[in-house]
């Protein structure tokens, strides 16, 4: 496939995924300052750090795009995009699990991404089998369909990060990475409506 | 022994308006006894609640009685959005 066309694929998908992360962090900040319960400013910026770093991949895509044409080396420009959004990553999964913890280790949570080496994409796995357990517990405990939704979303995006690791030794393996992480976006979005829906009594 | 888990203010803010929601109109004791709280408490939050504009005071002859405004109704249905969301992650509030 022509690498043009894998960062357009690249830049729609992360596109996708940045504006739904968005959309949480709003709807996070939201309940924050009607509750004033840290752990969901911990959850707000997890997103929207998370949105960043999606966003970040889709302009460097864009550059890519407009270095391919040109004789310019890019494998430079390809690494740093690559390092900073999976240290932002890293950051955004370090505030979700603090957020579950209830903040008592939110400061190593941020400076996590500042200790750790290149390999980005483990420590996000490691990070996120934290988060996907946390879920998934509560969800056993709450059984509604919104816990059932958020834990589903986690575990895509989990699961696309193993995909993701694994895209050197098979490239249809990035392909359904995406389709992993975008399924676990909209598992997200798809909570977020259903929860918007609830009219009349509280 | 468990730990006590205490009300937060927004939570006894939204019992409160949870037993004017069921009752239609409502005088003091009633609220008293469905959000649990003492008198004192009591009458500071619905001072809140008034001053908010959430909640307003009715005459009914020699009583007084509290019903929801539209406002309080529309603070309601935002809280339970907003406590279903945050279920969702875990976190109580």
């Amino acid at each position: 496939m022509h690498p043009t066309y894998v960062m357009l694929f690249e830049m729609l998908m992360e596109a996708v995924g940045a504006s739904i992360s968005f959309l949480t962090a709003y709807y996070s900040l939201k309940a924050f300052r009607l509750s004033g319960r840290r752990p969901l400013l911990y959850l707000h910026f997890g997103f929207a750090v998370l949105g960043v770093s999606m966003m970040s991949r889709v302009f460097g895509s864009l550059y890519i795009i407009s270095a391919i044409a040109m004789p310019v080396s890019v494998r430079g420009m390809v690494g740093l995009i690559s390092t900073a959004c999976g240290v932002m990553r890293i950051a955004s999964y370090g505030l979700f699990a603090a957020a579950y913890s209830g903040g008592r280790r939110v400061e190593m949570a941020v400076l996590i991404p500042l200790l750790v080496n290149p390999y980005t994409e483990f420590v996000c796995v490691a990070v996120m089998v934290y988060v996907v357990v946390q879920s998934a517990i509560n969800h056993a405990f709450v059984k509604t369909s919104e816990s059932l939704l958020v834990f589903v979303a986690f575990l895509l995006m989990l699961v696309s990060h193993i995909m993701f690791t694994m895209s050197h030794v098979r490239a249809m393996l990035y392909l359904l990475a995406h389709v992993s992480q975008l399924t676990g976006f909209a598992s997200m979005l798809t909570m977020l409506l259903k929860v918007g829906r609830e009219v009349g009594e509280g | 022994m468990g730990r006590v888990r205490y009300r937060s203010r927004i939570r006894i803010c939204v019992d409160i308006l949870r037993v004017i929601l069921r009752e239609g109109e409502v005088g003091p004791t009633r609220i008293l006894y469905g959000a649990n709280l003492s008198y004192d408490r009591l009458t500071k939050y619905l001072s809140y609640l008034i001053d908010l504009g959430l909640i307003e005071e009715v005459k009914r002859g020699d009583h007084v009685v509290y019903r929801l405004t539209e406002k309080g109704l529309q603070f309601l249905s935002e809280f339970r959005r907003v406590e279903k969301f945050s279920r969702a992650f875990g976190i109580e509030i």
